[in-house]
């Protein structure tokens, strides 16, 4: 008895827990950051992007089971059928053969509804189990729960909310969240929910390949970028300097004059066209003017004035770099140029570099060590405080393994789901195949008597009965 | 309801099962942390996925077409040998169209030609000076290191997706419904001859004989009565 009323206390504590963890507050105003103060250039990137790649990103995202089985459909629907029908290498009559193109399509189709039809569910059910904790610390979703599933489980603890508030509840949730997050990196315990109720931390392991790979990402960027400096842009930065020290006169006339062409033209399209004409009437010249032609007619934008503010910032900076590399700075040989332009990328752009990757080591050895989290923070702070212009003055280490977590994790549930998937479709095949089996004979009967059978024995009754009819007038 | 949640339970406890088999952990879970890099290996198991269900799909159809009481006998032998001379080869070609479309140079050369100029630096400086025009973000977007992380964030998306595409479309259709029934059809007929090899010669039955006739037209042929078809008839 005392068993079973403990039993019962437990059970309402967990679902007293886990409507506290819903619960939302009605009076909540959401504080939405300026975005001049708070801008996230990830979400405001997308509205600069050219639709095909905002499609193959979308396309990206959204890879899985279900967009193999409709790519494959489509191929089995649209294409094969033609290369059944008209295939000039088989002998068999092409009754048989436009009987058996016919299967593709409607093969297509119920392949399409059975298996898509079957591994949908599965994926919203895979999406449902990772937000409310069913699985472990490698697909669990307690901590940044997805909107949609915020939104449900708040409709149905509030079903008399007007939208607005669900809205605003769902918001105020997902800040929650987010904020909560930070804070458990921050002190290092991130403690995330069973489907049950209970709570468990984050393996120590699985914690600190976190942390390095948030480092390893960010030393990776920074090498990279020390290497492209000294291989491309100094040598690059280097001809282009030599070009306009020794053609001054030149670039400053064909630049000027572009750059008055760009201001006054009303077709910014044909900004592109004047800069080929001119591609073509100094082909004799510099090969080094072909580049910065080059360079211009790569310059792009979605749309004519986007167009003409691309192109506008090229030859502003190409105007600048004459003017700096010519009249601010004045060199009488190529040597003097290119150990001028060697020390100005070295204290401009690779120091800055370097600085970045001595503090990134430092934090990765604080890291192996068990340092804090507090202890890491101060010392990135500390370290910008001495350089305000400091690559990393913005880089927000806690922040970052939240998002970098959020990302992992959504990763690896994508990877299950078209595990599930694949599994679902396999086991679905055979009910796939059953209808089709079904179907095909009958769609074939219904929209092609004359390829099928069941249309023939009309036509024989009625040849027969005209047979008949001969030989009865015969004898 | 009673019989639903146990079995939801099992299917939910299976599908845990699953998620924690060390090869899905430590294996196909890495894969996918990095599409960009692995973006063959991705497109690989989506065929893979395709190759399975097509050996199934081949054994369950060549054996429920020749059982397939639906479909006319005559035409049932050479159903049946199309879907295992399909089965077959579209497996081998599928295979190896993943192999070659999902090679590193092909897929970074196919990338250049059709995005490279998207993703260039002068790209990258465009939209850079386009964004810094709007007031939101005047100031904001030069040199930040977060734009650059974005604006790659969208080239390794475009990498993996085109990877994926093409190598899907490659392997199923260019594969799989281009080449295969070039080879397939007429292996096909070879097939049938060797599946109806002991069997007595096969009389085609008189309902399903092919009307088909792309030289005269069925409603002239009706006028013109065949001989033979008659004697058939009166017989």
């Amino acid at each position: 008895m005392k068993v079973e009323s403990v039993k019962q206390r437990i059970n309402n504590q967990a679902v007293q827990q886990l409507y506290q963890q819903y619960k939302p507050n009605f009076t909540a105003r959401v504080q939405i950051p300026e975005r001049a103060v708070d801008i996230n250039l990830k979400n405001e990137i997308k509205a600069f992007m050219p639709p095909s790649i905002k499609g193959m990103k979308k396309f990206s995202d959204n890879m899985g089971e279900v967009q193999n089985i409709i790519i494959n459909a489509l191929g089995t629907g649209l294409v094969a059928p033609i290369f059944i029908k008209w295939n000039p290498l088989s002998k068999t009559d092409e009754d048989t053969r436009t009987y058996s193109a016919w299967r593709q399509p409607v093969s297509a189709v119920i392949a399409v509804l059975t298996q898509v039809g079957a591994t949908i569910p599965f994926n919203r059910m895979v999406d449902r189990l990772a937000n409310n904790g069913y699985y472990d610390e490698k697909y669990n979703k307690t901590l940044f729960q997805d909107k949609s599933y915020i939104e449900k489980i708040t409709k149905r603890l509030y079903p008399f909310a007007s939208k607005e508030q669900i809205a605003n509840m769902v918001q105020a949730k997902m800040k929650e969240q987010q904020t909560n997050l930070i804070n458990m990196i921050k002190r290092d315990n991130i403690v995330m929910s069973r489907d049950n109720g209970e709570t468990f931390k984050m393996s120590e392991d699985g914690y600190k390949n976190l942390l390095n790979e948030v480092l390893d990402e960010h030393l990776e960027s920074a090498n990279k970028e020390v290497t492209k400096c000294l291989e491309t842009t100094i040598p690059k930065k280097t001809k282009r300097a030599e070009y306009y020290r020794t053609n001054k006169d030149e670039a400053l006339k064909i630049f000027n004059d572009l750059n008055k062409l760009v201001d006054e033209t009303p077709n910014p399209k044909g900004i592109k066209k004047h800069v080929k004409d001119l591609k073509k009437q100094y082909k004799n010249s510099d090969p080094e003017l072909q580049a910065i032609f080059d360079d211009i007619l790569d310059r792009r934008g979605n749309n004519p004035e986007d167009l003409r503010i691309a192109v506008k910032a090229k030859l502003t900076g190409i105007l600048r770099d004459i003017d700096f590399y010519t009249t601010k700075n004045n060199f009488s040989t190529k040597e003097e140029l290119a150990k001028f332009v060697k020390n100005y990328e070295n204290e401009n752009r690779l120091a800055p570099l370097e600085d970045e990757i001595k503090v990134l080591n430092e934090m990765k050895k604080m890291v192996k060590s068990h340092a804090p989290m507090t202890s890491i923070e101060n010392y990135i702070e500390n370290e910008v405080k001495k350089n305000p212009d400091h690559r990393l003055s913005k880089f927000k280490f806690s922040k970052e393994i939240a998002e970098h977590l959020q990302e992992q994790i959504k990763n690896n549930i994508k990877a299950h789901k078209q595990l599930t998937g694949l599994r679902v479709s396999l086991l679905i095949l055979p009910l796939s195949c059953w209808v089709l089996n079904w179907t095909y004979p009958r769609f074939m009967d219904a929209l092609f008597p004359n390829l099928s059978n069941k249309k023939h024995p009309k036509e024989i009754k009625e040849l027969v009965n005209k047979a008949n009819h001969q030989t009865e007038v015969k004898s | 309801m009673s019989i639903i949640s146990p079995v939801g339970n099992r299917i939910k406890s299976i599908n845990r099962w699953f998620s924690r088999l060390p090869y899905v952990q430590n294996e196909v879970c890495n894969r996918f942390q990095d599409p960009k890099k692995n973006s063959a290996w991705i497109a690989g198991l989506g065929v893979t996925s395709i190759v399975l269900k097509d050996g199934l799909g081949c054994y369950l159809y060549v054996n429920q077409s020749l059982n397939n009481k639906d479909i006319p006998e005559d035409k049932r032998k050479f159903v049946a040998a199309l879907d295992l001379a399909n089965g077959g080869i579209m497996i081998l070609f599928q295979v190896l169209m993943t192999l070659t479309i999902s090679k590193k140079v092909f897929q970074e050369k196919m990338f250049n030609k059709l995005f490279g100029k998207k993703f260039n630096r002068q790209a990258s400086k465009s939209m850079q000076a386009i964004m810094e025009t709007k007031d939101n973000l005047q100031g904001k977007v030069k040199g930040n290191q977060e734009f650059h992380k974005a604006f790659e964030d969208y080239k390794d998306s475009a990498i993996a997706a085109l990877g994926t595409v093409t190598t899907l479309l490659a392997a199923t259709t260019v594969g799989k419904r281009i080449l295969t029934p070039f080879i397939a059809t007429p292996l096909a007929d070879k097939t049938k001859e060797w599946m109806c090899r002991n069997d007595k010669p096969a009389k085609v039955h008189k309902d399903t004989r092919n009307t088909y006739d792309t030289q005269i037209p069925a409603g002239e042929k009706c006028q013109k009565p065949n001989e033979q078809h008659q004697l058939n008839i009166v017989k």
